[in-house]
């Protein structure tokens, strides 16, 4: 119920309320309303939802403080370890949105391209159009970072079902290899009829539903 | 050794008796009996419930009291052993359905104070039918009638059927006790479970270690076991249900002399027990298979109706309560939810089937599985459990049709058709994954909200994007980027390809004026030679205009002597003297010696060596 009033809160705007029309659900992805989904979830007791929401929040706005929070501590409620990143990983994430680094990633290759023109027509000011093209460099380089760094994410899924068993074959009745818990963060790989092939941080793998997980993004966007 | 005449042995006997009791009373206070009966008045044809449980460091068998009037009968027992410090202690407790025979007050020894059960009259009694049987009522909270108890010739052992009722439908399923009562001492084994004949029921889940219990049955200890399983009507009719138990059974052979050995019925009735034989070593055994049967129960099966059957009704007979609930109350276009649908109840559960949501416009479903939980050992009661894995298509208040589920209720003789109610959902907008068959399970210890403070703030407006792939990874935005490198890199190759055509157009037009040069400077060789002054500084006028034109990027013909002035100034001094020496020659056709056009000759080839240098 809380979910639901809190979906509705967030498709209706103030705006809608005021002058009495329908209450309209804005359409993509937020970091705000996936944080307040995700929040709803934790209410609710449903650590694995949780958890997806608040990691496509973070891949919205990687350096929100709230929501980090609120993802440790669903995380240790759900009897999971603390999320573990390297600096490189930590780092590259926090300076902005990808999609933000995205535009500045554009505007480097701008800098750099014009300067590199420029520097041959004007070789007489070459000092500072190549002060400019090591800026725009910069800013190229930085984009590329985030974007190894956010690689793995693209493959990441959350388990959502509590007690998923990882099985060792793509059908019902194989055996189960390990039981996975609910709100884990695994690998997904290859996909067969209704089962995933996933890796474990532990270095395990198994094929698990495909509907008791949920990809963090999404493939069709 | 003199043996003391029997009327003397009499009073020795008694005090061994005697003894004995205090003993046995030791024991008992030491072990720690207690006794409890419930309620302590009830009507003929009602039952009590008389719980008996020791606790003490040894394990002492619990037998129910010998009362006239009163049939106790088993109905359950536990026992728990704990070790505490090395020291072991036990608990146990037979409970007994105490089932008055007539009106009256009956005292219950073995409790201190002794418990007193009071029987008044009215309902429904149920005397012997013969006097070889016993008919046991209802049983306390439950719903089973026992079927009367016959006991073999030499009443070692009876079979009896507990049923909770003799009309059935097709397919229903009831539950079934199956009591075979064997007196101790007197049948060695059991040989085989206990089965029936025909083909008008099935017997499911026979469990396969029946419960123990003692009763007491015209005053001999009967050890009794109970399997429960559960009957299924197969096809209808009226039949006659006996189940066969094979037994092997220990025939006593006494030695005759052992009867009547000491003329008190009493004292010769516990010495010819089997039991006190056998513990002496008295008499002979010898062992004989025999299959038991219990008496004949009539059941009739009726078929069920065909009018007014729902559509989709599947066989299920029974009682039956759904309910049904969703994983989330909100989600997104393209994330999974699971459907449940929870059918709890008593009755025909391999029957009971769903096919739960079909795909529409707005939801994706999934094939469901399904999960039975027994409430009972044989499966009679309990709960099974539809998941369905959805997918909402579109986005929006959606609402989820109600699920309805058809069974034929016995008690009615009608079909019901039970319905959940519409569940409402909200669906926010954005692609997700793609889901198959969900099978969420419960799981202990998660699904529990934080412990800590859950981070929330006010809304606020908040940039929306429609995927949540990073733009570099987004073939379409791609293309931004590539198309800027792939212009700068095309500016640049035009850059670099135009000035590689200037340095070459350059170089041809130097080359072609210092042809054009060469061959002035040979006309004006031959001019020298034979002293014709007037081709002698055409030709040197005309090669030192393409040098200086090939020097200064213009026309040959477009330099006259103002461009001289302007571009070389006082260092074009000579070059400006040729030309005027040259416009002399051609129109006044002045003459000059050999040295005066070897000093012209020089100024010309050191114009164009410079010319060549730069």
């Amino acid at each position: 119920m809380t979910i639901a009033l809190l979906t509705l809160a967030l498709g209706a705007g103030i705006a809608h309320a005021a002058t009495g029309t329908a209450p309209q659900i804005s359409a993509g992805y937020s970091a705000a309303r996936l944080l307040d989904l995700a929040n709803g979830y934790a209410h609710d007791g449903r650590p694995g939802m949780a958890v997806l929401n608040y990691e496509r929040a973070r891949l919205l706005a990687p350096s929100d403080p709230d929501i980090h929070a609120n993802l440790s501590l669903v995380r240790t409620t759900a009897g999971l370890p603390p999320i573990t990143s390297t600096w490189f990983e930590r780092h590259a994430n926090k300076l902005a949105s990808p999609n933000t680094l995205f535009w500045f990633g554009c505007i480097g290759l701008l800098i750099v391209g014009s300067t590199l023109l420029l520097a041959r027509q004007y070789p007489q000011r070459r000092l500072a159009l190549g002060t400019c093209t090591a800026a725009g460099f910069a800013l190229m380089a930085i984009t590329l970072c985030n974007a190894v760094a956010i690689w793995p994410m693209m493959n990441e899924a959350v388990v959502i079902a509590r007690a998923t068993p990882a099985r060792v074959a793509p059908v019902p009745m194989a055996d189960s290899l390990m039981t996975l818990h609910e709100a884990e963060i695994l690998t997904a790989d290859a996909q067969l009829r209704d089962f995933t092939l996933v890796h474990t941080d532990a270095g395990r793998t198994g094929w698990v539903a495909s509907a008791d997980i949920a990809r963090v993004v999404p493939r069709s966007g | 050794m003199k043996l003391l005449p029997p009327h003397r042995l009499r009073p020795q006997l008694g005090a061994i008796a005697a003894l004995l009791i205090l003993a046995a009373g030791a024991a008992h206070a030491e072990s720690g009996v207690t006794e409890q009966i419930e309620p302590a008045e009830i009507a003929l044809g009602e039952t009590a419930q008389l719980t008996i449980a020791t606790l003490g460091s040894t394990q002492t068998p619990i037998t129910p009291p010998v009362i006239p009037g009163l049939e106790f009968v088993a109905v359950g027992q536990s026992s728990q052993v704990e070790s505490i410090n090395g020291r072991t202690t036990s608990k146990s407790s037979v409970v007994y359905q105490v089932i008055p025979q007539r009106v009256g007050i009956f005292t219950i020894p073995g409790g201190s104070p002794p418990l007193v059960l009071r029987v008044r009259p009215g309902g429904a009694s149920a005397p012997p039918s013969s006097p070889g049987a016993f008919s046991t009522s209802t049983a306390a909270g439950s719903a089973m009638v026992a079927s009367a108890t016959h006991l073999t010739q030499d009443g070692s052992a009876f079979v009896r059927l507990r049923l909770p009722k003799h009309q059935l439908y097709v397919g229903e399923s009831m539950p079934m006790d199956i009591q075979v009562g064997v007196r101790d001492g007197l049948v060695a084994t059991l040989s085989g479970l206990p089965s029936f004949s025909g083909d008008f029921f099935t017997m499911n889940n026979l469990s396969t270690k029946p419960e123990e219990a003692h009763e007491i049955i015209r005053g001999q200890p009967f050890t009794v076991l109970t399997w429960h399983s559960a009957l299924a009507a197969v096809k209808p009719g009226t039949t006659s249900l006996t189940i066969d138990t094979p037994l092997t059974v220990r025939m006593q052979t006494m030695r005759p002399s052992a009867a009547n050995r000491f003329g008190d019925p009493a004292l010769d009735d516990v010495l010819n027990d089997p039991y006190f034989q056998n513990f002496f070593g008295g008499g002979g055994t010898t062992e004989k298979e025999i299959t038991l049967a219990s008496p004949p129960a009539t059941i009739s099966v009726m078929a069920l109706p065909t009018q007014n059957r729902p559509e989709g009704f599947t066989g299920a007979v029974g009682h039956f309560k759904v309910s049904s609930e969703l994983s989330a109350d909100a989600t997104i276009v393209g994330d999974p939810l699971t459907l449940r649908l929870h059918v709890s109840g008593a009755g025909n559960f391999d029957r009971v089937r769903s096919t739960m949501l079909g795909s529409s416009d707005e939801w994706k479903a999934y094939p469901s599985t399904a999960t039975f939980t027994a409430a009972d050992s044989t499966g009679y009661q309990g709960e099974k459990v539809f998941e369905q894995a959805i997918i909402a298509k579109e986005s929006g208040a959606q609402s989820l049709p109600g699920l309805a589920f058809s069974y034929f209720d016995p008690d009615s003789g009608r079909y019901a058709t039970a319905q959940t109610p519409p569940v409402s959902i909200a669906v926010m907008p954005g692609a997700a994954s793609t889901a198959t068959t969900n099978t969420q399970v419960p799981n202990a210890g998660e699904g529990k909200p934080p412990a800590g403070p859950i981070v929330s703030r006010a809304l606020r407006p908040d940039h929306s994007v429609a995927s949540l792939v990073p733009k570099y990874f987004q073939p379409p935005f791609l293309a931004i980027p590539s198309t800027l490198a792939f212009a700068f890199a095309a500016a640049w190759l035009w850059l670099r390809r135009r000035e590689q055509g200037a340095r070459d157009g350059s170089a041809a037009r130097r080359r072609a004026a210092s042809q054009a040069t060469a061959t002035w400077l040979a006309h004006m060789e031959a001019a020298a030679a034979t002293g014709d002054a007037q081709v002698f500084f055409s030709s040197a006028r005309s090669a030192l205009r393409q040098t200086l034109a090939a020097q200064w990027h213009v026309a040959p013909q477009t330099i006259g002597l103002e461009d001289i002035d302007a571009r070389l100034g006082h260092d074009g001094q000579d070059v400006r003297q040729l030309f005027a020496r040259a416009d002399e020659a051609t129109y006044s056709g002045c003459t000059v010696d050999t040295a005066d056009l070897e000093h012209w000759k020089q100024v010309v080839l050191r114009r164009f060596n410079e010319s060549a240098v730069l």
